[in-house]
């Protein structure tokens, strides 16, 4: 019969077997998330991860991805499997969390899931800078529902207003519509695809807020400014752009609707090429009148699930400025490493420093001597004319004393001081350059995040 | 008296002249008919009108009418109006490509100008008289327009101004709301002053206070006014709105003519001279499938 020791620490074992048994149950299926290549077994891992709860007493886990960062890199994965381009994930070194950039884009934005806390479960994919949440994504019931209002006020309303181009746009509403398909195509998902729909035949939903007052007037009035201009069509009007594309704006009539007239959108390319993001991003008359309209009405979302617009913005730079890698490191390497690289810019910079002052002491060296050389040339020419002058005027007067005229300090500091002036303009950015990280402006930040993760799928 | 033959009132016979006429009228419908069957169009506009083909397209003066022959066909006018629109319609589309035909009733074309949003309703096609039938109002407009055009205005602009201006001082009415809120204060610390220091005696300050009274009698003018503020812009925006789009609508007017004429007073000269252009037009296309023939 074993002893009370014995039981005791074969408990204690147990206890910990069990949490590393869990652990490690974890561990494999965190692996077949990244690893595997069969899109359903990493469906089945990102359900089942972004739902489990690693609360282990007795083995504790301090550092773990969060059920959102399970839905972040579960949609990695997918649009690596489909061959989507243009984003990068961010990866810091000291803490597990994954964060979506896109590779070309001129405005600080960062993109993850943020879980939904309610039985609904899900996530809302969120631009954390300004909390506008695109979609919302259910894994066990095969949803996903993008939101028009936080995709065009994203796009159209912020981004487009910042210079962001009609390209760099569209680089993320494709991104948005692949991943949308994909889902679709290969897990058979009820995707509400709204403003992306690019089908011909798809009718917009509208939600209509007022009754529209003058709205298509105000869309003629815009165009006339522009070479496109808007057709009566019945019950509404009709504009052609480029590339063959119409966009309808029409009512049907709907005795339940708002002042009985139901209105849609539509816009007809005749290769199910185009969207109503795409006419917003690329005609900024519309867009301008899209956005002046959206208190009358706007292209309808799930007002349920989108009920709460936004979520809170965060302040996204430091994101940017985490220490970037593949390999996760301790608190404590962080603190080595960036001591190693403060000590490297310091050196560094002292080296500089070094080599400029080298520099600007040969320049004045170099300065000197050409002064002294112009002096001299300059002290020949006034004593020849001197001499000259001394022998038709006054010959008693000593040859020497224009040479000592001239050379008189005044003179030759003047000029070395230019040139000094100029080494010292030269050398600036080199030793700005290599100092503290501090000087770097947001960009550079984010051009450097970029680079050390850049994660856009190999072949 | 019994046996007094009555000599008969002898009737001239004018067999042949009632023939003649008659043939002629049978001649006339079957004139038609033949140009309507085989859409001899220049054919039928010299048959309903031999005085205006004869002086404007042969260039004969004073040609006489061919009014009773043509009254034969009088009431068939619908009919004809539709028959000679499909080919003048098809001309005009070349020739004035920014005209929109509707045709409301047989034979009944109403013209619009323009295939863009809310395009004006510009009056009537008549294809028996190959004539525009202009809307007078909207032709003045669109005249007005073009001379406005020349000094870089538009149509409306001047009320557009105006009515920009006024809504910029009804704004303003709105925001000196706290303006007057201290100023009513002040006046009515004012009337509690005199009516504490006020007695039987104080008789000269009823003056004082009629003064006060009717400041403030003003400013609840402008508080009640301030409110009908949003009111009011929001009509007056309703009103620049239709304005702009009238102006757009002139100025797409006025770029589709430019575009085909070069001017407006060219598109005046080609529309007064429709007739003349297309019949001669017609006939110039008879010949030619006559030569080719």
């Amino acid at each position: 019969m074993p002893n009370q020791l014995q039981n005791r620490v074969k408990n204690y074992v147990g206890l910990l077997d069990q949490n590393i048994q869990a652990i490690q149950n974890e561990l494999n299926q965190t692996q077949q998330l990244v690893e595997s290549t069969e899109p359903g077994t990493v469906h089945l891992m990102a359900e089942s991860l972004t739902q489990a709860n690693l609360d282990t007493a007795w083995v504790q886990v301090p550092r773990q991805y969060s059920h959102a960062d399970y839905f972040l890199i579960a949609m990695d994965r997918f649009m690596q499997l489909d061959g989507v381009t243009g984003y990068s994930i961010l990866l810091p070194v000291e803490k597990e969390t994954v964060t979506l950039v896109m590779t070309d884009l001129n405005v600080p934005a960062a993109f993850a899931f943020e879980e939904n806390k309610d039985q609904n479960g899900g996530a809302y994919f969120v631009e954390l800078a300004t909390g506008e949440r695109l979609f919302y994504w259910s894994l066990e019931r095969k949803q996903i529902q993008f939101n028009a209002r936080g995709i065009i006020d994203l796009l159209v309303g912020n981004f487009a207003k910042q210079h962001v181009t009609v390209e760099q746009n569209q680089i993320i509403a494709t991104m948005l519509t692949e991943f949308g398909r994909y889902m679709e195509r290969v897990f058979n998902y009820s995707v509400d695809f709204n403003l992306l729909e690019t089908r011909d035949d798809y009718v917009y939903q509208l939600i209509q807020h007022a009754e529209p007052q003058g709205m298509l007037d105000k869309l003629f009035v815009l165009s006339a400014d522009t070479n496109y201009f808007l057709q009566g069509i019945p019950n509404g009007a009709g504009v052609m752009l480029d590339d063959n594309t119409e966009v309808r704006i029409f009512f049907v009539n709907d005795a339940n609707a708002l002042g009985a007239q139901r209105w849609h959108f539509q816009v007809i390319d005749g290769r199910d090429q185009y969207s109503w993001l795409d006419v917003l991003l690329k005609y900024d008359f519309i867009a301008n009148w899209y956005l002046s309209e959206t208190n009358t009405l706007e292209v309808s979302y799930d007002q349920l699930v989108f009920a709460v617009q936004k979520t809170q913005p965060v302040d996204i730079q430091s994101i940017f400025t985490a220490e970037q890698g593949t390999t996760p490191m301790l608190d404590e390497e962080v603190v080595a490493a960036k001591q190693a690289a403060e000590a490297q810019a310091k050196e560094a910079a002292e080296k500089a420093e070094r080599e400029a002052q080298a520099a600007a002491e040969k320049a004045e060296q170099e300065a000197q001597a050409a002064a002294e050389q112009a002096a001299a040339e300059q002290a020949e020419a006034e004593a020849k004319a001197a001499a000259e002058q001394v022998e038709t005027t006054d010959p008693e007067v000593p040859v020497v004393e224009p040479v000592d005229d001239t050379l008189e300090p005044t003179e030759v500091t003047s000029e070395t001081t230019t040139t000094e002036a100029a080494v010292e303009s030269s050398v600036a950015p080199v030793a700005e350059s290599s100092a503290s990280t501090s000087g770097k402006t947001f960009e550079e930040e984010i051009g450097e995040a970029l680079n050390s993760s850049n994660n856009t799928p190999e072949g | 008296m019994e046996n007094m033959p009555y000599i008969q009132t002898e009737i001239p016979d004018n067999e042949n002249v009632l023939n003649n006429k008659l043939s002629a009228k049978v001649k006339y419908v079957e004139d038609v008919t033949t140009a309507l069957n085989e859409h001899d169009d220049r054919r039928v506009y010299e048959l309903i009108n031999s005085k205006k083909y004869n002086e404007l397209i042969r260039g004969v003066e004073h040609a006489d009418d061919n009014r009773s022959l043509a009254s034969l066909v009088a009431d068939l006018q619908p009919d004809l109006s539709h028959h000679l629109a499909e080919r003048l319609i098809q001309y005009l589309a070349e020739a004035f490509p920014f005209f929109y035909y509707q045709e409301s009733a047989l034979g009944v074309f109403e013209l619009y100008f323009g295939n863009w949003w809310d395009r004006a309703y510009f009056g009537r096609l008549d294809p028996i008289n190959v004539q525009f039938k202009f809307k007078q109002e909207e032709y003045q407009k669109l005249v007005e327009s073009v001379r406005l055009a020349a000094k870089g205005q538009r149509y409306h602009s001047a009320a557009i101004d105006e009515l920009t201006k006024t809504n910029e001082e009804l704004q303003q009415l709105v925001e000196k709301q706290g303006e007057r809120n201290t100023q009513r204060q002040s006046l009515e610390n004012q009337l509690d002053h005199l009516d504490e220091k006020g007695g039987f005696f104080n008789r000269p300050s009823t003056e004082e206070r009629d003064e006060l009274k009717a400041q403030l009698a003003m400013l609840d003018d402008e508080d009640e006014q301030a409110e009908t503020v949003p009111d009011q812009i929001e009509k007056n925006n309703a009103t620049i709105l239709a304005y702009s789009k009238e102006d757009t609508i002139l100025i797409y007017e006025q770029r589709a003519i430019n575009e085909k004429f070069g001017s407006f007073d060219q598109f005046e000269v080609a529309a007064k001279a429709l007739y003349v252009d297309y019949v001669k037009q017609l006939a110039a296309a008879a010949e030619g499938g006559q030569a080719d023939a």
